[in-house]
């Protein structure tokens, strides 16, 4: 204010808008009065931002004004800037005209002097920020855009083109009000002589804590926003499509060096503009009203390409060239591996995109679990909370919280499930390198993440996940290293270091964190509770065998904790599928034959499915090694946990190979990225070590070692290069669901049900054993859901069928058809592969004794042969699940007619029934299903010691619903709160970090002089 | 730090590589295949719940001399509890598809219930539980012959010693029970090599339905016709009549159950040297390699006869005259049982079947029987004895098999009333055979013998009755069932 008084031209008056709450206002007031006492002073507490705020002020005292210089509140003009640029704005007879901008506390340092944009809107500075000011931009030029803490517009140029744009808070609303004006054909101009001393501290002084993400996310949402609504038609159309390239190239980057909000950031930007259409369209049309150039008259002021790509090639070719903008992204290119992350970020983002072309391109074939998202994000949550889980004959017990999960994500798509299913499977490799990536970035060191993500990338463990069609192994390959890096952070010793909390907050953070993730990937692989005990269990060990117990107690607390806080989140779940007589199958999925398959050579390759040349990964033994031969200090602490962490993954898998578990392990693809993470862990130290602990060595054999080590990674590479070649990752083509159409439901016949029989490896849904190799799992109809892959309670009913089977095996029964009849079973599938033949070679046969005895049955008959992969049988004695006029004997079942078969609600089920008729109800829990029939509830009893069966009073309308009694509804709230509370425990504990450094930066800012500068 | 480097060097390698080393010893977890597989009849144990019987017959033409006229049931109760019966009996007229009504009927612990009928062609009887046997007695004015029924289906049966010389006429009966019709093809090895006749090529087998099949119309003039019944689609159950009509040469009917699988041992307990017993044992190779087959002959005694060495080409078939050998002539200083082991010496499973006749000359009875060799042996062995007249000759043979166990056998009468006798326990040296008459265990009507053994052992009987003779092991208890893992001994 104090600059705005001593102005040496005195033909304007001052208008201040005041934001903020009354306090802001008086103390502010009060400044504004000392200064200019006849200045206008207007409140405007509930404006959004800049923009909104002139907007208020013009409406105060514009119209009285041929020009307007809106300045913002952190800046100091000198004497003659008012003078100076009124006199250009007449000289040049330009629209708009902007000062030279140097640092406050020193004016020699240039800050701005004006920007030109690239084609996707984004600004580039003119000056080089920090340069000093040498006169070498004093001359008055035409720029496209001026900084927008100062500047003078003519009025009536405002008013056209209607302001700053009022939904831009902050950041890119200078650019795009300067883009209108250059479109409504007026010059804008820089006077340098003009000189403006500028704060540019936003982020620091405002309370409402704007972080520098923020920062970021404004620009990219308002760059994208104000190229949206600048270009005109035909540019847009071109423009538009390359910036969406770009924006994939951006986030795919910034997810391959470890900057996941980077990459939140470009997408929400996408996001923020697609959910406003109607306010772009709107400032469209009206710069259509006023625009006097086309986008080519003033392209001249615009430079070509891509900023960012430009700026992230010049820092990779070591380009001298760069401008202050892109300070910040320079300044994560200074050092040579710097640059090499780049390099190699592109290389492994390529590599993955290339393998996947495919996957990325056409349909992703539900092969295996794979199976398709056909359930709605409204179904997913109604049978989560109906109380009722469709899962094989139905049961009471608490579906698993990863259906919320899933609807969630499903709704945040619009309920595009199949999109979903496709980021899902595409997402789990690259989040995992990513982690693999983040794990050793405490580390300081570019190299061994670099080294880290190549490595785990490098071993097929996901790749075979994928070709195989395992959810979990993608999964546990996806959470391992994120698992990883909270153990590592639990043990708070060198690299591992939170400097930022206290030692109880860290730990209860740690311990919050660990818990939730825990929780989301436990959601879905049940098994990740023994992924996490067999990770904690090498660190432990390792410590023992480096002689370094540091943080391990702690880590052992954190990973109890966590692992208790994450079985907690899914406490109904494991209360009613695991808990009851300790069922380890449901909760481990357990029982795959692979572990039993897999010689412990195949387990030290990860030789686990389709990618060939894995012995070319015993290289990295030597890798590995490395850290264990150079390491010191802390390198050769993490070097022998991360090995022992291996060894433990391995021992595991070998102990189940030879039966030596009192459970049956779940398969190999779960538990091997444990040893995966392991090893790229080590070699990634052993890059450290490189860096840090040779150098303290003379030449000789150490040295050596080094290339031995660096070939192993390197060849360690080439089975995955050779299996991106294939462009799917090995994946089969074609899934077994399009084989299956024939078994869809047809609503005349009635709901019946599918028995699908085989090796855990190849069922397409998550089964119970059947015996030590054969597992079973049943479907409503023939549709498998990605809800078959939790499997349910082994209750009674279930265990039915399970001895229906045994009967026919050892020959007690030769009308297994009747046996299978009261559970609705239509159809009997073997399957045998996991994708049909010919896309897939692999065969796990069902055993001959299994076969034959079905063929052996008088009331199963073998479909004709559909595929190789299966088998098919149909019982010729099924009845429906829901059918009326049955003979319920246990012994000699009759059909019944299909009754109720209107699904009207998740659970509820309406039609008529005859008078006089026993309808029969085949789901369980027996006890929850109600029958009501002209109004009147029928008397229910128990059938074939499972089922329903309602002896209604009278024929006439009947609705047939699944009653959830009041505790499993309590259950299902306390366990959704339970989630939410930890979540917003960690964004409390996240925040009030957050709230200590700001204290702690604002009061280093009080210390200095210059901070006792009014604002407002 | 530096002094925990050099123990982890050394540790991991070490434990890699012991690993490593352990691993590679480690045994194939290939799973058994189930014994009970590898043979056409066994008797659920008391324990099961459920058995279902198939016995197969069926007629060509009324009129010819050679056809079936007579198939009697007989079912028998050996269990502890009731049981109810679902009888299922298909004739000509059997609708294809269509399952005919059922009888139902139950049956008294120790009961025997004979049905009989003028011609039912195939009977299925379902059991509600174990422990009851169906025999069948398939005749014709020639001869008759009683076989325990088939408990099982398969998709393949295998009849080594067919014959279809003149005078002597084959069938193959083919019985469909299943839901979904049956694709076969019937092949044949006989004296002028293998052969798939075109009529036999794809033969169909309606649901619900048996068709038979006249191999002599096919396959004419040979002496040893091995065939093999190869289902392509569902499952049945094969039987093989042959009906000899020459008379003093040994004419008669013998009816047979094939057997499901090769294997690498096969026991034969029951035959006898005598001139008037021409016996040949025919050894059938349906695989594709060739096989090394050494022949046994246990007599039950110290006395030592050389194993016949013979190897059997692929789908090829060796018939050795057992009467003719040179080395048998050690028994010929009297009529001496004996009992056969067919062993594989290479690995490559066959089937055996030995072929008897009983001609003219002292011949109290003229007949032919043959009896497929045993794939299993058993610890417990029911025999069922439908016909007793005129069974001055007819015994009961048990052999061990084994190179090591003594065996020790309990024997229990079930009479025809129902009543249960314990007899004297008989004990078998290793490689031991006893043939016991019946008339000396005291059977003198239709009876049932329960066999009860510490180790595996096989038991058959040889009926000799007025118009026939007839060989046939007994029916191994399921549960019980033993055989050679590796083709070498118990």
């Amino acid at each position: 204010m104090a600059s705005l008084a001593a102005q040496s031209y005195d033909r304007f008056g001052v208008l201040v808008v005041i934001a903020g709450d009354e306090s802001s206002y008086s103390a502010v007031d009060a400044t504004v009065r000392r200064h200019v006492p006849n200045a206008k002073v207007v409140h405007a507490p509930d404006v959004r931002g800049y923009g909104d705020a002139v907007a208020v002020g013009l409406e105060e005292f514009g119209e009285q004004a041929r020009m307007l210089l809106l300045c913002q509140d952190d800046i100091a003009l000198g004497p003659k800037v008012v003078e100076i640029l009124v006199t250009e704005a007449l000289q040049s007879n330009a629209g708009v005209v902007g000062p030279k901008l140097v640092d406050w506390s020193e004016p020699r340092v240039i800050q701005s002097v004006g920007f030109a944009i690239d084609k996707f809107g984004v600004p580039i500075p003119l000056a080089e920020r920090g340069d000093l000011d040498q006169e070498q931009y004093d001359a008055v030029d035409d720029v496209f855009s001026v900084a927008g803490a100062c500047l003078l517009i003519r009025t009536d140029l405002y008013e056209l083109v209607g302001g700053y744009d009022r939904e831009i808070s902050f950041y890119g609303d200078d650019v795009d009000l300067c883009w209108r004006v250059q479109a409504a054909g007026a010059r804008i101009v820089v006077a340098p002589d003009a000189v403006v001393r500028h704060r540019d501290a936003l982020l620091s002084r405002r309370e409402d804590s704007l972080s520098s993400k923020d920062a970021d996310r404004l620009r990219s949402r308002h760059a994208l926003r104000s190229m949206l609504s600048g270009y005109g038609g035909f540019r847009s159309a071109r423009v538009i499509p390359q910036a969406i390239l770009l924006t994939l190239v951006q986030v795919v980057s910034a997810l391959l060096t470890g900057r996941v909000g980077r990459a939140k950031t470009r997408l929400g930007a996408w996001l923020w503009n697609v959910r406003r259409p109607h306010q772009i369209i709107r400032r469209r049309r009206e710069l259509a009203t006023f625009r006097e150039l086309s986008d080519g008259d003033f392209r001249e002021l615009q430079r070509g390409g891509s900023y960012w790509l430009g700026q992230a090639i010049a820092a990779r070719t070591g380009g001298e060239r760069s401008e202050s903008a892109a300070a910040a992204f320079s300044a994560s290119f200074k050092s040579t591996s710097v640059r090499a992350a780049a390099a190699i970020a592109g290389v492994l983002s390529l590599t993955l995109i290339f393998g996947s072309r495919h996957l990325i391109t056409r349909d992703i074939p539900a092969v295996g679990q794979l199976a398709s998202f056909s359930s709605s994000p409204g179904d997913l949550i109604g049978e989560w909370w109906s109380g009722f889980w469709s899962t094989g004959l139905g049961t009471d017990s608490a579906a698993p919280f990863g259906h919320v999960l899933l609807a969630i994500v499903g709704y945040g798509l619009f309920g595009a499930m199949g999109l979903l299913r496709k980021l899902l499977v595409l997402s789990a490799i690259p989040v995992g390198v990513i982690g693999a990536w983040s794990l050793l970035r405490s580390t300081g060191s570019r190299r061994a993440q670099i080294v880290s993500a190549i490595v785990y990338l490098s071993i097929p463990v996901g790749f075979n996940s994928l070709a195989s069609g395992s959810w979990f192994g993608l999964l546990s390959y996806a959470g391992t290293p994120w698992v990883l890096a909270q153990l590592g952070r639990a043990h708070a010793t060198a690299p591992f270091f939170d400097r930022d909390a206290t030692l109880a907050r860290r730990i209860r953070a740690q311990v919050l964190r660990l818990g939730l993730l825990l929780g989301l990937i436990g959601a879905f692989v049940p098994s990740i509770w023994l992924v996490v005990a067999v990770m904690a269990t090498g660190l432990v060990l390792g410590s023992l065998v480096a002689g370094s117990l540091a943080g391990t107690w702690r880590m052992v607390t954190v990973a109890v904790l966590g692992s208790g806080l994450a079985l907690a989140l899914h406490l109904p779940w494991f209360l009613g599928v695991g808990l009851p007589g300790l069922q380890w199958a449901p909760v481990a999925a357990a029982g795959s034959s692979d572990v039993g398959d897999l010689a412990l050579r195949d387990i030290l390759l990860f030789n686990t499915g389709r990618t060939g040349l894995t012995t070319l990964l015993a290289g990295l033994a030597v890798s590995a090694s490395f850290v264990l031969i150079i390491g010191r200090s802390w390198r050769f602490v993490w070097g022998a946990r991360a090995w022992l962490m291996s060894v433990c993954a391995w021992g595991l898998l070998w102990a189940g190979h030879w039966g030596a578990l009192p459970v049956p392990l779940p398969r190999a693809e779960i538990i091997l990225p444990v040893a995966a993470i392991g090893l790229a862990m080590a070699c990634g130290l052993g890059a450290i070590a490189f860096e840090v602990d040779l150098k303290q060595h003379n030449f000789g054999w150490r040295q050596l070692a080094t290339l031995f080590a660096t070939a192993g990674v390197v060849i360690a590479a080439v089975p995955m290069l050779a299996a991106s070649t294939n462009g799917r990752w090995n994946m089969p083509r074609s899934g077994l669901d399009s084989r299956m159409s024939f078994l869809s439901e047809d609503p005349e016949i009635g709901a019946f049900r599918v028995l699908w029989i085989g090796d855990p490896d190849v069922l397409p849904g998550t089964g119970m054993p059947l015996d030590d190799s054969m597992a079973f799992f049943t479907t409503d109809g023939g549709r498998i859901d990605i809800t078959d892959q939790w499997i349910g309670r082994v209750d009674p009913a279930t265990r039915r069928i399970r001895l229906a089977i045994r009967k026919a095996v050892t020959g007690d029964t030769s009308r297994l058809g009747a046996d299978l009849a009261p559970f609705g079973i239509r159809y009997v599938v073997f399957v045998e592969r996991i994708a049909p033949a010919p896309f897939v070679d692999r065969t796990l046969e069902v055993p001959e004794v299994l076969t034959t005895s079905f063929a052996g049955q008088l009331d199963i008959r073998r479909v004709a042969t559909v595929n190789r992969a299966v088998e098919v049988y149909r019982n010729d004695a099924w009845f429906p699940t829901r059918s009326a006029g049955l003979v319920i004997d246990p012994d000699e079942p009759r059909p019944g007619t299909p009754v109720l078969v209107n699904q009207t609600g998740f659970t509820t089920f309406e039609g008529r029934i005859d008078a006089d008729s026993v309808v029969f109800v085949g789901s369980a829990p027996a006890s929850g299903w109600r029958l009501e029939v002209a109004g009147v509830e029928a008397e229910r009893s128990t059938a074939f010691g499972w089922a329903s069966s309602f002896r209604p009073p009278s024929g006439g309308d009947a609705v047939l619903r699944f009653v959830s009694t009041p505790v499993t509804l309590l259950a299902r709230a306390l366990q959704l709160a339970g989630w939410l509370l930890v979540v917003a425990a960690i964004l409390l504990l996240r925040s009030s970090v957050d709230s200590q450094r700001r204290r702690t930066m604002r009061r280093s800012q009080i210390d200095q002089p210059e901070s006792s500068v009014e604002s407002s | 730090m530096s002094g925990f480097r050099w123990p982890i060097l050394v540790l991991l390698p070490a434990l890699i590589i012991a690993a490593l080393l352990i691993d590679g010893g480690r045994p194939s977890a290939e799973p058994a295949p189930l014994a009970e597989a590898r043979t056409a009849t066994v008797v659920r144990p008391n324990s099961s719940a459920a058995a279902t019987w198939f016995c197969v017959a069926g007629v060509i033409d009324r009129d010819v001399t050679a056809a079936v006229t007579t198939h009697s049931i007989e079912i028998v109760n050996v269990g502890d509890q009731q049981r109810l019966l679902r009888i299922v009996a298909y004739n000509a007229e059997t609708v294809a598809g269509i399952e005919p009504e059922s009888l139902p009927l139950t049956i008294d612990a120790g009961q025997r219930l004979t049905i009989a009928s003028e011609l039912v062609g195939s009977t299925m009887v379902e059991v509600d539980g174990g422990g009851v046997i169906v025999e069948h007695v398939i005749g014709n004015e020639i001869g008759s012959d009683s076989r325990p029924c088939a408990s099982t289906s398969a998709a393949r049966w295998e009849f080594p010693a067919g014959e279809t010389i003149q005078g002597t006429h084959e069938t193959i009966v083919l019985f469909n029970p299943f839901p979904e019709d049956a694709v076969a093809q019937l092949a044949f090895t006989a004296d002028t090599g293998r052969r798939i006749p075109t009529k036999f090529e794809a033969v169909v087998i309606p649901s619900r339905t048996y068709k038979v099949y006249d191999v002599s119309a096919e396959i004419a003039q040979a002496e040893t016709a091995s065939a093999s019944v190869i289902v392509n689609a569902g499952r049945v159950i094969a039987n093989r009549v042959i009906v000899k009509t020459d008379r003093g040469e040994g004419s008669g009917l013998t009816a047979a159950a094939g057997t499901p699988t090769a294997s690498l041992v096969s026991y034969l307990p029951v035959a006898k040297f005598a001139a008037n017993r021409p016996t040949s044992i025919t050894v059938y190779n349906p695989t594709e390699e060739r096989a090394e087959v050494d022949i046994e002959i246990h007599i039950g005694s110290d006395v030592v006869i050389p194993e016949f060495e013979i190897p059997v080409p692929a789908l090829q078939r060796q018939r050795i005259d057992l009467t003719a050998a040179d080395r048998m002539k050690i028994l010929a200083a009297g009529e001496r049982g004996y009992s056969v082991v067919v062993r594989s010496a290479n690995g490559v499973p066959v089937v055996s079947e030995l072929s008897q006749l009983s001609v003219g000359g002292d011949a109290a009875v003229e007949g032919m029987s043959t009896m497929i060799g045993s794939p299993v042996a058993a610890s417990r062995w029911i025999v069922d004895v439908p016909i007793t007249a005129g069974d001055a000759g007819s015994s009961l043979i048990l052999f061990n098999p084994s190179f090591k166990t003594i065996a020790r056998v309990e024997l229990q009468l079930v009479d025809a009333n129902q009543n249960r006798i314990l007899l004297p326990e008989i004990e078998l040296g290793t490689g031991g055979r006893r043939a016991i008459l019946l008339s000396e265990l005291g059977v003198t009507s239709a009876s049932v013998l329960i066999l009860e053994s510490g180790s595996p052992i096989v038991a058959a009987r040889e009926i000799i009755s007025l118009s026939s003779i007839s060989m046939s092991l007994g029916i191994p208890d399921a549960s019980t069932l033993a055989e050679e893992a590796d083709g070498f001994g118990f």
